[in-house]
């Protein structure tokens, strides 16, 4: 049997976002999985996480500290009638969590002050761990510049680098203009990239491939067009892919994503997909009620 | 026994917070204070780990100043110990949420 202790691990955003945000079941499940052994990320992940929390946790500080919102109740009903999708709900999971172990009223206007810093303090703590946390490979062939906006805020008046890091963190045309990813799609990994889009146009599109198919149909379009199809919109549809292509062959790329498993054997990637949370938050139930 | 000392410290901490919100020490406390009181988890820690966060905020409290790498070392520190300063969980559907982003 071949011997996986001396395996490294390299990990997606989904793993990495998880060791950080998910329940305390879903992190036990990692802890076993990886023991102590240590774990690595790069800028590009980073930026990602970036991108889908801590930029909407920076936006929630910002409706919170509208002076038309008086108490902690007035901005989570603004945030839950008007933002929609899964990540910024996941905006609202983690508000009453935080300021429930602060015991603070939420319909107190008094209370909207502890709450902003709070909330100040967790984004300045999360990024920071989300730092400090993983060991960088140092590989950055696209050059993300998104990924490079630091972060600094002075809880004397948290809401000026805050809005600092939302503005650079927001200006993607400056970001852009700076990064490779052009390059790195268009020249480094050309020959993989044809050859994602081959396999993907003889897929049939099916739950376990949508997700390949629509980062392959992106793909193509950038091969067809060139750099000018490449932005920081496009990123987002083919984040996946850039994670695969830039990850150290010899490190075992940790997902839980099913497009990894057609993007990762074509170039030699080693992989391995773990289960989703929900599965393992109702096995861990399954178990509880057996014992109960 | 322990609640008796647990409720004391998490008045403590609430007061601090309160009182001197931007000292940088209070950061690394409140960085303690969620690892120990969401869902009530500090009856899990150990007495060993209490005795570490007592250590690390003891070095802290003669200093003049406390700078933010200071701080970051601190909350690093408490991770070490074991002690998880985002114990917050957040349920996202990724793959949903990859979808709505290819949208």
């Amino acid at each position: 049997m071949e011997d996986k202790s001396n395996q490294e691990h390299f990990l997606d955003t989904s793993v990495a976002r998880s060791l950080l945000l998910s329940t305390q079941a879903y992190k036990q499940y990692f802890d076993t999985q990886f023991s102590e052994q240590p774990l690595y990320i790069f800028n590009y992940v980073q930026m990602e996480i970036k991108r889908s929390y801590l930029i909407n946790l920076i936006s929630f500080y910002f409706v919170l500290r509208l002076e038309t919102i008086n108490s902690i109740g007035d901005a989570i009903a603004l945030w839950s009638n008007k933002f929609k999708t899964s990540e910024l709900k996941a905006i609202l999971q983690l508000i009453p969590q935080l300021f429930s172990t602060h015991q603070l009223n939420f319909s107190s206007p008094q209370d909207k002050e502890k709450a902003l810093s709070v909330l100040a303090i967790y984004i300045k703590r999360f990024e920071l761990i989300l730092r400090k946390k993983f060991k960088n490979t140092n590989i950055d062939s696209t050059a993300c510049t998104r990924a490079k906006v630091p972060l600094n805020i002075d809880l004397k008046n948290p809401a000026k680098g805050l809005k600092q890091f939302a503005d650079e963190f927001g200006d993607v045309k400056n970001c852009r203009s700076k990064c490779q990813i052009d390059q790195f799609l268009l020249t480094q990994y050309r020959t993989e990239i044809e050859q994602l889009v081959e396999i993907a146009s003889q897929l049939p599109k099916n739950t376990n491939t949508s997700g390949f198919i629509n980062i392959a149909n992106n793909l193509k379009e950038i091969l067809a067009t060139g750099a000018t199809a490449c932005d920081c919109k496009r990123c987002e549809k083919i984040g996946d892919a850039v994670i695969a292509l830039d990850a150290p062959r010899r490190m075992q790329l940790e997902h839980t994503d099913n497009s990894f498993d057609y993007l990762c054997p074509p170039i030699n990637q080693p992989h391995y997909k773990h289960p989703s949370e929900n599965r393992i938050v109702i096995n861990v139930s399954i178990d509880d009620s057996d014992q109960g | 026994m322990a609640a008796v000392y647990a409720d004391n410290l998490l008045r403590e901490m609430h007061l601090l917070r309160d009182k001197y919100m931007d000292n940088p020490f209070t950061e690394v406390v409140i960085a303690l204070h969620d690892a120990l009181f969401f869902q009530n988890r500090w009856i899990d820690y150990t007495a060993n780990q209490y005795l570490q966060a007592y250590n690390l905020l003891s070095s802290l409290i003669p200093r003049e100043t406390i700078n933010n790498s200071s701080v970051e070392e601190a909350i690093l520190a408490l991770e070490n110990y074991g002690f998880n300063t985002l114990p917050f969980g957040v349920k996202l559907d990724l793959n949903q949420a990859d979808s709505e982003a290819g949208e």
